[in-house]
């Protein structure tokens, strides 16, 4: 394979910043994102933290409509996910330079997401009139009397295809557009499976990144429910604290990024602005447990190996790497356990930062902001990084980057990405 | 692209024809429709009364422990099931690989994961009758929710694992868990096309060398309550009351008048055939080429034209280095919802050209029903069994054809298949198309 892939765009929406310049400072300023949940109501759920995303206006950054239209008339707002989705692109889109009408036509489009939220108040106002203590939803009733007028275009925009959908349309992208779901790694792969096929001469321009909002009511229950989140309530910004010993689960996160991928020669041709080349990718599956990370972290060290192998590298010549670092007891450990198995002694000499401790965990689009980090990193040649770090774990013996940015030269990084269902995704970017 | 060849080497499916290939191809031969009341749940009262369901799923006969159905969405165990008789068609489970373990892939497409009413309402229940009862809480507005009475009363009354249904990327996770599948797995989404690109995005995988063996395709459960009435507000549920519902389903019919809503799932193990033949495997067929596409056009409607569609198939052809009249079967995306049937039938005649060139056509959803995220998997199957047996089933229901195609109605083809191509369309603009051929090993 001797075409290389280029990224020249990057668009963020994010807990810390809206655009790359803000991202930037809020992630090297070691600001966390994260707060008492600010939409609904939280006091009476076990978890009342989130890292939201603030002042987002999305007229601010697009011209596109915050409202669905359908041939009918009927008009609904979309939901947060996919405003941050169009936010992002726009602005990658902008940052590229690549506005042209019919540059799209050809082009990918491949990104990470899930569903949009659902609307509780909308939901509970036709399923609660057909439901009772014992039995739940009476389903004959619901469906009896149930006014799904606007319910119904509502649910078919959760749908996970609609960022990608509505990103097509916009652009026009008429090549293939693919949305997939891997949860924690979704983004990650998305990119990397975009990169493939520019590198297979699939297509020469792909847009790709993810977007997601799992701070709703029934995300943020679900996840308190699966004990997988911190309840550090009286201390958010205390919260995400990856690799110190008192940690106690992710904080959920919201956002979206969005990256230009182009081959090398259309992106020279043009005299485009190159952040880095995406030379790397590789992805296992743990094949152990569908919440929890395998005990030895086959899976997360096979990506890594593979993805270092993809971008013909050694270990040591890994200057910087951003960790999934999610602040869970069990994947913080893990993945310490897995760098140390694939870098062996250089593990030790290379930071490794998490930048989920100021930005939460934004699920699908996690894997997406990290790699903006990481490009953002690369070009300022200064490393964000882990906040909250303040007593070191003796299972967790890396450099983590504690607390302050710092100045630092290097030429090629790795960003990780696991997640729920044994999903590892591991990529290379170098200058 | 295909740098390796890729085949078949082993197929399972779950539907609501048939719990197993053999089944399934045989009900779509006789042309017996799955269409029939709905059993899940009660619906007096309701129009639609009938939607295609899997029926008597025996989850205990694949492997899979009672304890896990509870945390498994029914789309997963849909999957499951299939994947194990994918699994073992391909002789897997009795010899299995010995290699390496990562190997071996998993990749799925599925559909949207509805909230489970029975469960929210039992939450939203105790939530609007702790507001009703306890004063000091905020009122009963309409246009919000009682996050606090909710959280009070309400989440209690869920399963403490009620997440893990809902997360999408788990069903392959149980696949590869149960099959210690430590290759590369993904979960991906468009639509009703997602069987078909998952398909295609595995077969990639394989002929790039990142595995040996992927299990793929496709799982949907969209009988439940909001999918039916999303579907049927949005125009796209046929709510025929006055005919048999074995005749509803009607895709490139005059009458057609929208899909009767389905579940399924269909895997298959796509092979490299170098390592298929290393392993004595039996190989049913060889994936020639696999194109997609977007209209680019809108979230609800489809390109007049079909525009994606049509690229789908140029693509597939040209990336197989087939021409048109090269294809012997077609297996059209036809789901009875009018404007997708019509550009469906543009997209299909413009790209195969003359009529002498358009191949013998089917539409498997008036037999099935609209699977959703499986249907384009479970075309793939039928067309790897037209291929091994030479007949492509009938379209049910077709009276007036709204589509110039060579459409098979009443008993099927029979004639030598020895190509055979799967189009799909659907919601937002996804198309995609994968040829099949006679794999002269």
């Amino acid at each position: 394979m001797n075409r290389h892939v280029v990224i020249t765009g990057v668009g963020v929406v994010s807990p810390v910043g809206i655009g790359i310049e803000e991202y930037w400072r809020g992630l090297t300023g070691g600001r966390s994102g994260v707060g008492r949940i600010s939409r609904y109501d939280a006091s009476a759920f076990p978890v009342q933290i989130a890292a939201e995303v603030r002042g987002f206006m999305l007229a601010d950054y697009t011209d596109a409509p915050g409202t669905f239209v359908a041939s009918d008339g009927r008009s609904v707002p979309l939901d947060l996910r996919t405003q941050y989705a169009l936010a992002a692109a726009d602005m990658s889109v902008r940052d590229a330079g690549i506005e042209e009408c019919g540059v799209w036509s050809d082009a990918h489009l491949y990104f990470g997401a899930g569903e949009g939220g659902n609307d509780l108040a909308m939901l509970s106002r036709i399923v609660t009139p057909a439901s009772s203590r014992v039995d739940g939803c009476d389903v004959a009733s619901l469906l009896a009397r149930a006014d799904a007028r606007l319910f119904s275009v509502q649910d078919q925009l959760i749908e996970p295809t609609v960022p990608a959908s509505l990103i097509a349309r916009r652009y026009g992208i008429g090549g293939e557009v693919t949305t997939c779901l891997t949860a924690c790694a979704a983004s990650a792969q998305a990119i990397g499976e975009a990169m493939r096929r520019i590198q297979e001469g699939d297509c020469d321009l792909a847009l790709a990144g993810g977007a997601h909002a799992m701070t709703t009511p029934l995300d943020v229950l679900g996840f308190a429910m699966l004990s997988a989140l911190s309840c550090r309530n009286d201390a958010p910004a205390r919260a995400s604290r990856p690799f110190d010993r008192h940690r106690d689960g992710f904080v959920l996160g919201e956002g979206a990024g969005v990256l230009v991928l182009e081959e090398s020669e259309r992106a020279r041709r043009r005299g485009a602005r190159i952040y880095g080349e995406l030379a790397g990718y590789g992805t296992a599956n743990d094949a152990y447990r569908v919440t929890d990370m395998h005990p030895d972290a086959r899976g997360a060290a096979r990506a890594i190996t593979s993805a270092l192998a993809d971008a013909g590298i050694d270990a040591e010549e890994i200057g910087y790497i951003n960790a999934h670092g999610t602040s869970t007891v069990e994947n913080d450990r893990a993945e310490t356990l897995a760098l140390h198995h694939v870098l062996g002694d250089a593990a030790r000499e290379i930071p490794v930062s998490s930048t989920k401790s100021m930005t939460g965990h934004a699920v699908a689009a996690a894997g997406a902001l990290e790699l903006i980090a990481v490009l953002l990193a690369l070009r300022e040649q200064v490393m964000p990084p882990t906040i909250n770090l303040e007593t070191p774990d003796p299972e967790c013996d890396l450099d983590y980057v504690p607390n302050r940015a710092r100045a630092h030269e290097f030429t090629t990084a790795l960003s990780n990405s696991f997640g729920f269902g044994g999903q590892n995704v591991a990529l290379v970017v170098r200058q | 692209m295909m740098s390796r060849r890729i085949v078949v080497t082993g197929m399972g499916v779950v539907t609501p024809i048939g719990n197993c290939v053999a089944e399934f191809w045989q009900a779509l031969l006789d042309g017996r429709s799955g269409v029939g009341p709905v059993r899940a749940f009660a619906v007096d009262g309701f129009c639609p009364t009938y939607a295609s369901e899997v029926k008597d799923l025996e989850t205990d006969r694949a492997g899979l422990p009672r304890r896990k159905l509870k945390v498994m969405g029914r789309h997963a165990q849909l999957a499951f099931c299939a994947a194990q008789e994918a699994w073992s068609d391909a002789g897997l489970a009795a010899h299995p690989p010995v290699e390496d373990r990562s190997r071996i892939g998993v990749l799925l497409g599925i559909g949207m994961l509805n909230a489970d009413v029975v469960e929210l309402g039992r939450a939203f229940y105790a939530t609007a009758h702790a507001r009703s009862t306890s004063a000091g809480l905020s009122d009963a507005s309409g246009d919000s929710f009682d996050t606090v009475a909710f959280g009070r009363w309400g989440a209690s009354e869920m399963l403490p694992l009620w997440l893990l249904r809902h997360i999408p990327n788990l069903a392959a996770a149980h696949i590869s868990i149960a099959l210690d599948a430590q290759g590369p797995s993904n979960t991906i989404t468009t639509g009703c096309v997602s069987g078909a690109n998952a398909l295609g995005e595995a077969a990639r995988l394989v002929a790039r060398g990142a595995a040996d063996i992927i299990l793929a395709g496709g799982a949907d459960a969209r009988v439940s309550p909001l999918a039916m009435l999303r579907y049927r507000d949005l125009g796209w549920l046929a709510t025929r009351d006055d005919i048999d519902p074995a005749a509803v389903s009607a895709p490139f019919d005059a009458a057609a008048a929208g899909f009767v809503t389905g579940e399924g799932a269909g895997v298959m193990v796509l092979e490299a055939l170098d390592h298929a033949r290393a392993r004595g495997a039996r190989v049913y067929a060889e994936l020639a080429g696999y194109g997609a596409a977007n209209d680019a056009h809108d979230v609800l409607e489809p390109d007049p034209e079909g525009r994606g569609l049509a690229r789908a198939v140029s693509v597939c052809l040209e990336r197989s280095g087939l021409q048109p009249p090269n294809i012997d079967a077609l297996f059209s995306p036809a789901t009875a919802v009018p404007a997708f049937d019509r550009a469906a039938a543009s997209a299909l005649t413009r790209t195969f050209g003359s009529l002498r060139a358009r191949p013998a056509t089917t539409a498997t959803r008036s037999i099935v029903g609209h699977t959703h995220a499986a249907s384009a998997a479970l075309d793939c199957v039928a067309a790897v069994k037209s291929i091994g047996e030479s007949k492509l089933p009938a379209t049910l229901n077709l009276h007036h054809a709204i589509a110039d195609l060579p459409l098979v109605t009443g008993t099927p083809y029979a004639g030598d298949i020895s190509t055979a191509l799967v189009s799909a369309y659907g919601f937002g603009g996804h198309a995609a198309a994968l040829a099949w051929q006679r794999c002269c090993a």
